[in-house]
């Protein structure tokens, strides 16, 4: 095949061509895209809490379990949990007002994850609460 | 008064990454459908080229920061788009690619196709030829598509390769000699 044969073809291959408008398209694609990237801060403050009450939970557990091996030592089993089925009562009732109040504000299911780390984190301090005071029992009573 | 001079793609650049996003659709009008054709010679399918062309115009946005701006913008734009070609054919040949299934936009989709199909009646010797591009080793499929199909001068050819106008002329000789041999085999004379 010649050269001007050859060169004749390839300048003659057809191309499909892009609808009209599809600079605009690609405009509301790139706007959207920043629509989304604009909810970013959101969700890293939303990870920011949660880390941050998981860490203070992980905190409160290893203390709180700190505490119940000193306690255990020092008092008996069965004044330990009779101390802590005593207020089981009040520290129900303030999980459930904490729940309730947060589904009411976000309904949607990042409020279960949220409300569970509520909820460890209140175990955590009546824990701490129930223990501390098992110390000062046992120390002071 | 005096005509407004149209800025250079880089000015442009500045301006969007100054802020003013919506100056960014003058660059998509500029290369829009050169990104089009050269995405369609590597997919040969016209539903996936445009949808790869609006994948590179994202890709170019959101990369804007990185670019050198004392750099020319065309050879980056061409870079971007064989990346993401290569990386669509690779999904596309593992069969990794999500189908949208909104009916919406599938019905919208096949409208602008049947246009696209009323436009374009693609004859069997163009496809034999374009896939025959495709088989030649990736260094000459450059040089010819350019110079051929795009209608480049050696020098464009050359800054969008990064290569001397001297290596364009010998890839273009050798390119030219190997595709008249495939397409010979193809039984194209």
């Amino acid at each position: 095949m010649d050269d001007k044969v050859l060169e004749k073809k390839l300048r003659g291959l057809k191309s499909p061509k892009l609808p009209s408008g599809f600079s605009k398209q690609v405009m509301t694609a790139i706007y959207e895209q920043k629509v989304e990237k604009q909810s970013g801060p959101i969700l890293v403050f939303q990870r920011a809490i949660n880390y941050a009450s998981l860490g203070i939970f992980g905190v409160l557990c290893v203390y709180g379990l700190y505490e119940m091996v000193l306690s255990l030592s020092r008092s008996g089993v069965s004044e330990y949990f009779g101390l802590i089925f005593s207020n089981f009562d009040v520290f129900a009732k303030h999980v459930s007002l904490v729940l309730g109040a947060l589904f009411k504000a976000f309904p949607k299911m990042i409020v279960l994850e949220f409300g569970l780390y509520v909820f460890f984190f209140i175990v955590s301090v009546k824990m701490y609460k129930v223990l501390h005071s098992l110390k000062y029992i046992k120390v002071y009573g | 008064m005096e005509k407004e001079k149209a800025l250079t793609d880089e000015q442009i650049i500045a301006l969007v990454i100054d802020g003013k996003v919506d100056r960014f659709e003058e660059l998509v009008q500029r290369y829009q459908n050169k990104i089009f054709r050269f995405v369609y010679q590597k997919v040969l399918n016209s539903d996936d080229a445009m949808e790869l062309t609006q994948e590179v115009f994202l890709k170019v946005f959101n990369s804007l920061k990185k670019f050198d701006i004392k750099r020319k913008f065309s050879p980056w734009i061409y870079k971007i788009a064989l990346n993401e070609t290569y990386n669509f054919i690779k999904k596309r040949s593992r069969g990794q690619l999500v189908h949208v299934e909104d009916e919406y936009v599938e019905n919208m989709v096949k409208t602008e196709n049947e246009l696209l199909r009323d436009e374009y009646d693609r004859s069997e010797e163009d496809e034999v030829i374009r896939k025959t591009i495709n088989e030649l080793p990736e260094k000459y499929q450059g040089v010819i598509y350019y110079f051929y199909l795009e209608e480049m001068s050696l020098k464009e050819v050359g800054e969008i390769l990064g290569i001397k106008v001297g290596s364009v002329k010998t890839r273009l000789t050798r390119g030219r000699r190997m595709l008249k041999e495939k397409l010979l085999t193809h039984g194209i004379t």
